[in-house]
């Protein structure tokens, strides 16, 4: 219970700021009733937290405030789409090489028709007939962003269940509708309107996330991923410092060699289903 | 396939609002950045204002972190709470901010009371002359006192907020603050004698 003066002397700011547990309070406490150096020092540092104690700025006019950080805001839009997409490129290169995106299975809906399903090239001629039918550029771009969606969460369910040709060819396919999305995205008439925005947003979220779990998943033996998805983020960072970059539909530089993966193979669940003409497979 | 509860541990749980805003802004959502600031400005004028003791010089320091936060958004990776990092982001930029400020010029005399505060109009001016040597002194202080003891006053953290915005254990805050405060009362013995004890309300 009771406690040295050296020890005590340690710890009587923490104790007059109330940050010491309770059991180490009461010895400082106990110390300071023989211990006339620690009483005086408890009561100087009162005397120095009052005044320390500074208060609140004046109130804020928030509007004026806003408009004068709006002004200075980079303009924004186009780029931070560009780099959206440049980001996913380089992750996805990543990915593709680590094949560690398993995040929660429980993450993915359970209706969703997976690249593992006998009617799985159904849903992509689908999807090829509804890119086929979109009128404007500018519904293609929405429709693209949508469909690269579609494949990140295929990629990871396909990750999570070991099919790690499925989880590559998904990763492919999404690397392919962005860049074909890409260029559309400068365009601010295609890329400023909200549900472009809401996908963007979202697609960033995901890979967010997809990114935390690889870097998660990277800890341990495997020192090769923590290189990938360093050398990935170094690229993100030095596009970052240089916005002018064409980033959008070039490929990102040094594009990973997948690592215990052959390239992708069709599944032969999926040769089952004709294949559509004129559809290049993933 | 069962979710795996031990493979990644979510460090704290941030507001998912919060988190929608951050992800929104970091992909140039102006609007989604506009209630993030609306959320935190308060608080970064506020740190700000303690920091440098100007209310126009505060709003516009604290612009310029959020300036400096949406510029850095696309490159923040959830790693800790957006506070935390919101939280750094300030102390840097009002550090460079009061080193400048007394670089370049001695403002001390822009340093105005604030106005309309209530009380002795003395008693106003004499809090802000001791503050003001109160920010000199922790400025003068080694840069790991200093800024700890910063995030404690200016930033007005807990010790276990100080613990996780600046990652370092607890103990290390505790010591940092035992000793800042023990140097800051050693460098003001003479000045409180001096003042006759002013600084009591
Ligand atoms: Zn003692």
């Amino acid at each position: 219970m009771s406690m040295t003066h050296e020890l005590a002397t340690e710890l009587l700011a923490p104790y007059v700021d109330g940050a010491l547990p309770l059991a180490e309070a009461a010895a400082v406490r106990a110390h300071l009733t023989e211990c006339a150096a620690c009483s005086d020092e408890v009561a100087g540092l009162q005397q120095l937290n009052q005044a320390l104690a500074f208060g609140p700025a004046p109130p804020v006019a928030f509007h004026a405030f806003w408009a004068g950080i709006q002004k200075q805001l980079p303009r924004p839009r186009a780029q931070a789409r560009v780099r959206v997409v440049r980001r996913s490129l380089v992750l996805a290169a990543a990915l593709a090489a680590l094949l560690v995106v398993t995040t929660a299975a429980s993450a993915f809906a359970s209706d969703r028709i997976l690249p593992d399903s006998p009617i799985y090239s159904l849903k992509r001629v689908g999807e090829t007939v509804r890119l086929d039918l979109t009128r404007t550029r500018q519904d293609r771009v929405q429709l693209e962003l949508g469909l690269a969606l579609e494949r990140l969460h295929e990629a990871q369910a396909m990750a999570v269940a070991r099919k790690s040709h499925l989880a590559l060819a998904s990763l492919q396919n999404f690397q392919a509708l962005l860049t074909d999305a890409g260029p559309e995205l400068e365009n601010p008439a295609a890329a400023d309107r909200p549900e472009v925005l809401r996908t963007i947003s979202t697609l960033t979220d995901e890979l967010t996330q997809v990114e935390q779990a690889a870097t998660t998943q990277a800890d341990e033996s495997d020192v090769q991923v923590e290189t990938v998805v360093q050398d990935a983020k170094a690229e993100l960072a030095q596009d970052e410092q240089d916005p002018g970059a064409p980033a959008a539909g070039t490929q990102p530089g040094p594009t990973p060699e997948p690592q215990d993966t052959a390239a992708p193979k069709e599944s032969p669940e999926q040769s089952n289903v004709p294949s559509p003409s004129g559809e290049p497979t993933p | 396939m069962t979710p795996d509860s031990t493979a990644s541990p979510a460090p704290l749980q941030e507001d998912p609002e919060e988190r929608q805003l951050v992800t929104r802004s970091a992909a140039g959502d102006q609007d989604a950045f506009r209630q993030l600031v609306l959320r935190h400005h308060r608080r970064v004028v506020n740190i700000a204002y303690r920091a440098l003791g100007d209310a126009g010089l505060a709003e516009d320091v604290a612009q310029e972190v959020f300036i400096k936060v949406f510029r850095h958004l696309p490159s923040y990776r959830h790693e800790k709470p957006f506070v935390h990092w919101l939280h750094r982001v300030a102390a840097n930029t009002v550090t460079d901010a009061a080193r400048h400020r007394r670089d370049v010029q001695s403002l001390d005399s822009m340093e105005k009371p604030p106005a309309g505060q209530a009380g002795d109009p003395q008693d106003v001016a004499a809090r802000h002359d001791l503050q003001r040597s109160v920010r000199r002194a922790i400025a003068t202080l080694p840069p790991h006192y200093r800024d700890t003891l910063a995030l404690q006053v200016y930033h007005d953290l807990s010790y276990e907020e100080i613990a996780r915005t600046l990652d370092v254990p607890i103990g290390t805050v505790m010591s940092r603050l035992n000793a800042a405060k023990r140097l800051l009362r050693g460098r003001f013995q003479g000045l409180a004698d001096a003042e006759g004890g002013a600084n009591t309300p």
